[in-house]
């Protein structure tokens, strides 16, 4: 079976790498690539053409909910899961998923919920 | 396991939808009454006063009720009675779902019980705020899930320090983070860290042994944590129904012989020492 290809964008390195071995540890994904703002998580999106993508929200130049948004117009089927320290904000989860995001991780994480909510896509 | 609110708590676990979310959040709104009719049915205004207070609000970002007030249409006393009629008479979130038919009242009862307990953590206990610091609840809830996460991401048990009000800028320490919170209530978060504490928390959360010569991942790492905790933080300000944000996390700079982030505010100061390194809370109002 062809592993599901994963795009991260998140600004820290650290969550990204991580998150990197999670997903991949599973056996069932593939990260294919990491933006660390939004508006590089849009053009990686476009070029990469990723089955899933990891969106945090709080970033430096273009935030996660731009990119959702943005990522919605060029393809209303796409698969994000906001995976964010601010989930625990009922006003950012509401616009997340209103945007389009198809679900929302708070961090600290843990690797069953991310590996559970990306199988379940 | 960090800060939630029930409904991406139910999300996170996949018992609902988040189209589910969003009509059950509509329909809440949609029985949620208008301060203004609320004062209109017990008879505190007239459809004249609305329509002028109404026309009050263009001008200026002031909440219906505190306008009510300064245009001595209502008492400062009737405005309480009536957000509390407003609050009570609130449907709740798990509520809406039940009603909407989307989660079983034995299941949300279920869930509420398991939330309950996972959000029982992150309630403060015993932490002393020096007197004269504005905000003393907030501060404690800022150093509680400092020490929280600190625990929880780096496995770091720490010794909390008195708490201290100075104007003074930090000292020299191998990094300073700091991130902005901003809306209903402004700070900066900061933490100084000693590179051993840095290169540990930073460790913990890439799960493999960072280097000590590798700044920029230590700095990345600890980067993270701040915005980590601060997004919790904000979580915990929303419980509290202060609406707030944050911003990315960035590395203060020593230089000209000191930081610059104090500026000559009041900023409350929390030492916290571990055998692994020391650590300083540092939150700057404004």
């Amino acid at each position: 079976m062809d592993k599901k290809k994963v795009l991260l964008v998140d600004d820290s390195v650290s969550i990204a790498t991580q998150l990197q071995k999670i997903v991949e540890e599973s056996g069932l994904f593939q990260v294919v690539g990491h933006g660390k703002n939004g508006l590089e998580g849009i053009k990686l999106f476009t070029s990469l053409k990723p089955d899933l993508v990891c969106m945090d929200l709080v970033m430096p130049e273009m935030d996660g909910l731009q990119a959702i948004r943005a990522i919605m117009s060029i393809n209303k089927d796409a698969k994000i899961v906001v995976i964010s320290s601010a989930a625990g904000v009922g006003d950012k989860v509401m616009e997340a998923i209103k945007f389009g995001a198809k679900n929302v991780i708070s961090k600290p994480f843990e690797a069953e919920t991310i590996i559970g909510i990306l199988k379940g896509l | 396991m960090g800060i939630k609110f029930i409904g991406q708590f139910l999300l996170e676990k996949n018992i609902i939808k988040p189209e589910q979310l969003i009509e059950a959040v509509e329909y809440q709104e949609s029985k949620r009454l208008k301060f203004g009719d609320y004062a209109l049915s017990k008879g505190y205004l007239t459809e004249k006063n609305i329509a002028k207070i109404q026309a009050e609000q263009r001008h200026t970002d002031m909440r219906f009720g505190e306008l009510a007030v300064k245009l001595n249409i209502l008492t400062p006393a009737q405005v309480d009675e009536i957000l509390t009629l407003q609050k009570n008479d609130h449907i709740l979130i798990g509520q809406a779902l039940i009603e909407k038919g989307f989660i079983r009242p034995e299941v949300l009862e279920r869930e509420l019980a398991l939330f309950k307990a996972d959000q029982s953590k992150f309630v403060s206990e015993g932490i002393m705020v020096p007197s004269g610091a504005a905000n003393p609840d907030i501060i404690k809830d800022m150093v509680d899930l400092t020490q929280k996460m600190l625990l929880r991401l780096a496995q770091m048990t720490i010794k909390l320090g008195n708490g201290y009000i100075s104007n003074k800028e930090p000292e020299k320490n191998y990094l300073l983070v700091s991130v902005y919170l901003f809306g209903s209530l402004k700070y900066h978060y900061a933490v100084s860290a000693s590179l051993e504490a840095s290169r540990l928390v930073a460790s913990k959360i890439i799960g493999e042994e960072v280097k000590k010569d590798n700044r920029e991942a230590i700095l990345d790492g600890e980067k993270e944590f701040c915005n980590i905790t601060c997004g919790n933080i904000i979580a915990k300000m929303a419980q509290r129904g202060k609406a707030m944000d944050i911003s990315p996390p960035m590395e203060i700079n020593y230089s000209g012989g000191g930081y610059s982030l104090v500026k000559g505010g009041n900023a409350v100061y929390y030492p916290m020492a571990s055998p692994e390194g020391n650590i300083t809370l540092i939150l700057v109002p404004g």
